[in-house]
C-alpha cells in the first residue's frame, strides 16, 4: 500500500496492546505524552500535552470506528513519531464537541520544523490507511507488535 | 462520473490524508473516476490540472483551512460540494448528497 516504512516511526516502546481502558482523554494524554518523553520523541511531555490539547480546540480528533487520532505539533517534538494504544474495552472520548467510544488511539507527534519530510510522509500514510477496513481489522486482531508491523507491511 | 477533490486541515497531516483516502475509496466503490489534491504539511500534492477541473462532474472541497489557489475553480461554483474533512471521514457518501 505504501513505499514508506511505518516501523521506523511506530516503535515497539510506543505501542501498547490491550491496556485497561483510560478514565478519559486526559488520562490517556498523560500516559502517552509520558511515553513519548521517555522514548526521546519529545523533550517535554507537558508542553507536548498542551500541543495536543490545543489541537483539540480546533476540531474533533474522534474518527468513528473506535478510532481517535489526537496529534500535537510543537517545538518540543524532537523527532516525529506515532504512539498506538489498543484498549481492552472502549472508553468515552470527548473531542471538539463530539464524543464516542474509542478503543484504538494513534497519537501523532509532529515537529515544528518541516525539514523532515520523510517522517511527515509516514504520518500521512498512516492517516490514509485509517480509512481502510483491512487496517482497522488488523488493529483489532494483531497479537503483538511484530504481528502489527508485519500486518501493516503486507497490506 | 469524474470526481475531483481538495482536502486540507489545520495540522496538515491527519485529516487531510484520511479524508483523501476516504473520498478515493468511496469513488472507487461507486465506479467513479477520482483525483484528490492534498494541501497539507508536505505542500500541494497531486495537484489538479486545469483539465481535471474542466472535466469534473463533481468538485469536493473538504477543508478546514483556506484552499490554496482557489481561483482555479472560478466559473465552476455550481459543481462544488463544500464540506469538512472530519465529515467526509465519518461518512464519505455525503459527497454525493449534492
Amino acid at each position: 500500500m505504501s513505499n514508506v516504512n511505518l516501523a521506523e516511526v511506530l516503535l515497539d516502546e510506543m505501542v501498547i496492546l490491550d491496556c485497561e481502558p483510560f478514565k478519559d482523554k486526559d488520562d490517556m494524554f498523560d500516559t502517552m505524552t509520558r511515553r513519548f518523553e521517555e522514548a526521546g520523541f519529545v523533550s517535554d511531555a507537558k508542553a507536548y500535552k498542551e500541543a495536543l490539547e490545543y489541537r483539540e480546540t480546533l476540531g474533533p480528533t474522534y474518527m468513528g470506528n473506535f478510532v481517535a487520532i489526537p496529534h500535537g505539533k510543537c517545538k518540543e517534538v524532537l523527532k516525529p513519531g506515532i504512539g498506538f494504544c489498543r484498549c481492552k474495552e472502549p472508553f468515552i472520548y470527548e473531542s471538539g464537541g463530539e464524543s464516542g467510544e474509542v478503543k484504538y488511539i494513534f497519537v501523532l507527534a509532529i515537529s515544528d520544523n518541516q525539514e523532515n519530510d520523510y517522517h511527515l510522509r509516514v504520518l500521512a500514510t498512516l492517516a490514509g490507511m485509517l480509512a481502510h477496513d483491512e487496517f482497522l481489522t488488523l488493529l483489532g486482531t494483531a497479537a503483538s507488535y511484530e504481528d502489527l508491523i508485519h500486518g501493516i507491511n503486507n497490506l | 462520473m469524474k470526481v475531483i477533490a481538495i482536502t486540507s486541515c489545520a495540522t496538515g497531516i491527519a485529516h487531510t490524508y484520511m479524508a483523501a483516502e476516504a473520498i478515493m475509496k468511496i469513488c472507487k466503490q461507486n465506479g467513479h473516476e477520482c483525483k484528490v489534491e492534498k494541501q497539507g504539511a508536505l505542500g500541494i500534492e497531486d495537484k489538479l490540472r486545469a483539465r481535471d477541473i474542466k472535466e469534473a462532474d463533481l468538485i469536493v472541497f473538504a477543508n478546514d483551512v483556506g484552499i490554496t489557489k482557489v481561483e482555479r475553480f472560478k466559473g465552476y461554483e455550481d459543481k462544488i460540494f463544500q464540506t469538512k474533512p472530519h465529515e467526509v471521514i465519518k461518512d464519505p457518501s455525503i459527497i454525493f448528497s449534492k
